[in-house]
């Protein structure tokens, strides 16, 4: 069955309510469909349901042997396959590149992260260890289908509980269910994915795009972290240039995404557990969010043009926040239904092409002074942190706080991401923020 | 009897989740749609069953059921109308193993997709302990009934003799009647939605 | 056994046709079984003056019919035959002279992806479907490219069946707030162009919507959605 294909008639309408700032389910630009977490029966089963989009996780885990290189560890193997049931199109069995790519992200952003402890999973060193393995399926295709897995598979990861062992010598007896409690996995924190969209060369960018946009648009950028705004990956595909602002940018929009995402999950797996420890073992629960407005505090413009300015005037960032912040509540208010509108930006689409000439160019002059960038980030990093600190306290300087961690924390990261060795220096650094903020 | 749930895949052309107490079912149809040019049927349409576990890969268990499955569907549907062409079953699984789970999903998702069928089916599964309340004895035995319940599949292990299964008959007979009963108004509650808004 | 409107499942005997001269026609979803006639489909059993009985059936897979207006997508514009994606099991053909015009030397101006009103010209089950985007007297009637500017999106066939008929108010409730135009093919695809994507959104979101609606609730609920649409925008 051949793919259904896209007309140049729905083509150029999506790209055309992009620039108006519509979109085809009448959602605003940061907003994500309603998400539904469904536990099943048995542990470590989970299905995300992301508007249409529908993944199913499965968590399973076997003895086996480690590795020689480290005999302490055990492994966690992420599986993504397409069902044909999702499309017509979708072949059974066959491993598509798109399959590849989102298993790799996964794996980068769940296993790489250190999110699970596979030192944990350790049964006998050098001899056995646990092997775990996430079955991830596509059952419904409409678009976003990395958020939707990667909410699905930390979900179904936190749920499983694995079989208790008891370890005598060089006997190791693993225990049924019904002999000792099986134990849960440690999990150290729960990364999740948030996918942004770019359009008209990353004039316009969308969180949680449907298929349609996706086939619209020009390249995406994932960025997985945790609810401690600590960047687990970052990948950005595409035929597209993008200014370091622009990252920044959208790795601040991740930020209000993930604490939101993060509060689904851990309803979700909350009330599952009270459901399943109040005598209702087999009932499947079903966990229903609907996230209809955009937190106010992070996303006061929609498009990418007002970036520049917006880097610019990153320190007087404060007083720009709460005036956008009226902004943005009094546009939820109008938008009571449907749609929103704003028809003084009609005209702003012909000066944001006049801009991203002049951007593309600052992006390559400032490629080169990227090095010396990195360099200084690093010293400015340890500073703004330790300011960071003493508001830790105060809830309404949060989203500054945010900003001023992410900024320079991010920099050496999105240079070659997709180069391993980058992601160990990642690595180091966030674990050397997250030994801080312990130690206060 | 279980729960219903049409057009949970919205891709779909017809599909249909089932949820009894021993198992949790989603089947999807997709047809007529386009055919590989290697399973072309100058007269009929061909049908595609694909049967996935919950977890792992699919083996020989998924392959006899995909080939119950499919034995079943060519005596129904009315694949004639719909020369060269395909009509795609997918089952996914989402709990423990279950024929009669798996093909009362299917013919929920194909009159879902209101594929043109000669007769409804519904499969029920006897076990001997439901005949006699013995224990020890696993034997099951699945029967595959159309609407006037005359058997179109049956798929049996264990030892069964012939008057236990006259009597498995008789029992899978009665519980058909409620399946029936079942998909009727599981259709009417879906094609009524309109008159009742 | 089986009254008009009931809800009718593969496999009833229907038997109690309204007794009439003349003979009987089965439409969809009704098929003779030797001396009996049966359903092959869910759904509701249908009537009509003065003897035409056919099952109303909730379907989404478009199979062709002669003689249907549908929207398709080219998929290739090159040689003398185009195809295009009508929703169906194989794509149909529309040939490059069986446009408004067209000659030889005219060739028409299509490019792949564009959509293309056009009715059915053959549709057999055994052979590929035609189109063509003229009727007897090589006039359009509104056939042909459809313009730029619209947006195209899928429904349910019986929403698209129901758009079509001459009862159903919708589409002149919602043409009387805004102008627009508006196509409603029988494969399902609906193209609409309004003054603004905006109101195109809104436009489509509400026929999506009103797949369970009775014709008397329309009315409100074209009122309502008018209202916050305005609302929103002022």
């Amino acid at each position: 069955m051949k793919e259904t294909p896209l007309s140049n008639c729905e083509r150029n309408f999506i790209l055309k309510a992009i620039e108006n700032k519509e979109r085809l389910d009448g959602r605003q630009s940061y907003d994500y469909r309603r998400i539904k977490l469904e536990f099943g029966i048995d542990r470590g089963c989970c299905t995300v349901e992301l508007g249409e989009t529908i993944v199913m996780a499965k968590v399973s885990c076997e003895v086996g042997q480690p590795k020689q290189t480290r005999p302490t560890e055990g492994f966690l193997y992420i599986n993504v396959e397409f069902s044909p049931m999702a499309e017509a199109h979708f072949e059974p069995g066959k491993q598509t590149e798109q399959a590849n790519e989102m298993a790799r992200v996964l794996e980068r952003c769940l296993r790489d992260s250190r999110a699970v402890d596979l030192e944990s999973l350790c049964i006998m060193a050098g001899a056995k260890v646990w092997k775990l393995r996430v079955d991830i399926k596509i059952l419904n295709y409409d678009g976003n289908t990395i958020d939707a897995s990667a909410l699905c598979s930390i979900a179904a990861l936190s749920h499983f509980r694995r079989p208790d062992i008891t370890v005598s010598g060089e006997e190791v007896t693993i225990h049924s269910v019904d002999e000792k409690d099986p134990i849960p996995l440690s999990i150290h924190h729960l990364p999740l994915c948030v996918t942004i969209a770019f359009f008209h060369q990353g004039t316009y960018c969308l969180t949680d795009p449907i298929s349609r946009e996706e086939k619209v648009m020009d390249g995406k950028m994932i960025i997985g972290m945790n609810k401690h705004r600590e960047i687990c990956t970052l990948q950005m595909t595409g035929n597209m240039l993008l200014n370091k602002e622009q990252v920044l940018r959208c790795t601040n929009i991740a930020t209000v995404k993930i604490v939101e995402l993060n509060d689904v999950l851990q309803n979700a797996l909350s009330a599952d557990e009270e459901a399943r420890s109040s005598g209702k073992p087999y009932g499947t629960y079903v966990a229903d969010f609907r996230k209809v407005t955009v937190k106010a505090a992070e996303s006061p413009t929609h498009s990418m043009s007002e970036i520049e300015e917006e880097a610019r005037s990153m320190q007087l960032d404060s007083d720009r926040m709460e005036e956008s912040e009226e902004e943005v509540v009094e546009n939820v208010v109008k938008n009571s239904w449907l749609l929103r509108i704003k028809e003084s930006k009609a005209n702003e689409a012909q000066k944001v092409k006049d801009t991203i000439c002049s951007e593309i160019d600052e992006f390559l002059t400032t490629q080169r002074e990227m090095s010396d960038l990195q360099q200084q980030s690093i010293v400015n990093n340890s500073s703004k942190n330790n300011g960071a600190k003493g508001q830790d306290q105060d809830a309404k300087t949060d989203t500054k706080r945010k900003r001023n961690q992410n900024r320079p924390k991010k920099k050496p990261d999105t240079q070659s991401t997709a180069k391993g060795e980058s992601l160990d220096s990642a690595t180091s650094q966030t674990k050397k923020s997250k030994g801080k903020r312990k130690g206060k | 009897m279980g729960i219903c749930e049409f057009g949970v895949i919205t891709k779909a052309d017809g599909s249909a989740r089932y949820i009894t107490d021993k198992s949790d079912a989603i089947c999807a149809v997709y047809g007529p749609i386009e055919v590989k040019l290697s399973k072309e049927l100058i007269d009929r349409s061909s049908i595609e069953v694909q049967v996935y576990p919950k977890s792992g890969n699919t083996g020989p268990p998924e392959r006899l059921v995909e080939t119950i499955i499919r034995t079943t569907l060519d005596s129904v549907v009315l694949t004639k109308y719909y020369p060269r062409s395909a009509i795609s079953v997918i089952v996914q699984l989402k709990h423990d193993f279950d024929l009669s789970c798996v093909l009362n999903s299917v013919c929920l998702a194909l009159l879902d997709a209101a594929i043109p069928m000669k007769t409804m089916f519904s499969a029920i599964s006897v076990s001997k302990s439901d005949l006699d309340n013995s224990c020890l004895n696993d034997s099951t035995m699945n029967f595959v009934l159309d609407r006037n319940y005359k058997v179109l599949t049956s798929y049996s292990n264990g030892i069964w003799k012939e008057d236990e299964l006259k009597l498995a008959l008789t029992f899978a007979t009665k519980k058909a009647e409620s399946i029936f009963e079942f998909y009727k108004s599981s259709i009417e509650r879906k094609l009524l939605k309109e008159e009742r808004s | 056994m089986c009254d008009i409107g009931d809800i009718v499942l593969p496999g009833d005997k229907i038997d109690n046709f309204v007794q009439s001269k003349g003979k009987v026609l089965l439409g969809p979803g009704l098929q003779r079984d030797g001396e009996e006639v049966i359903a092959v489909r869910p759904g509701i059993f249908k009537y009509r003056e003065p003897n035409i009985y056919w099952i109303e059936s909730h379907q989404k897979r478009y199979v062709p019919s002669k003689d249907e207006d549908v929207i398709g997508v080219v998929t290739n514009a090159k040689g003398e035959l185009f195809k295009v994606d009508i929703g169906s099991s194989e794509q149909a053909s529309l040939s490059y002279l069986n446009f408004e015009g067209a000659t030889k030397r005219n060739r028409p101006d299509v490019k792949n992806g564009d959509l293309v009103y056009a009715k059915l010209s053959i549709a057999d089950k055994h052979a590929e479907c035609e189109l063509t985007c003229v009727d007897r007297d090589g006039k359009s009637k509104g056939k042909g490219c459809l313009p730029d500017g619209g947006f195209m999106f899928q429904v349910p066939l019986h929403l698209a069946h129901k758009l079509r008929h001459p009862d159903c108010p919708l589409l002149k409730y919602i043409g009387k707030e805004t102008a627009m135009e508006v196509i409603a093919a029988m494969n399902g695809r609906v193209w609409i162009k309004s003054r603004s994507a905006r109101e195109t959104i809104a436009i489509a979101n509400a026929i999506s919507a009103a797949e369970f609606l009775n014709y008397d609730k329309m009315k409100d609920f074209v009122d309502n959605f008018m209202n916050e649409l305005y609302l929103g925008s002022s």
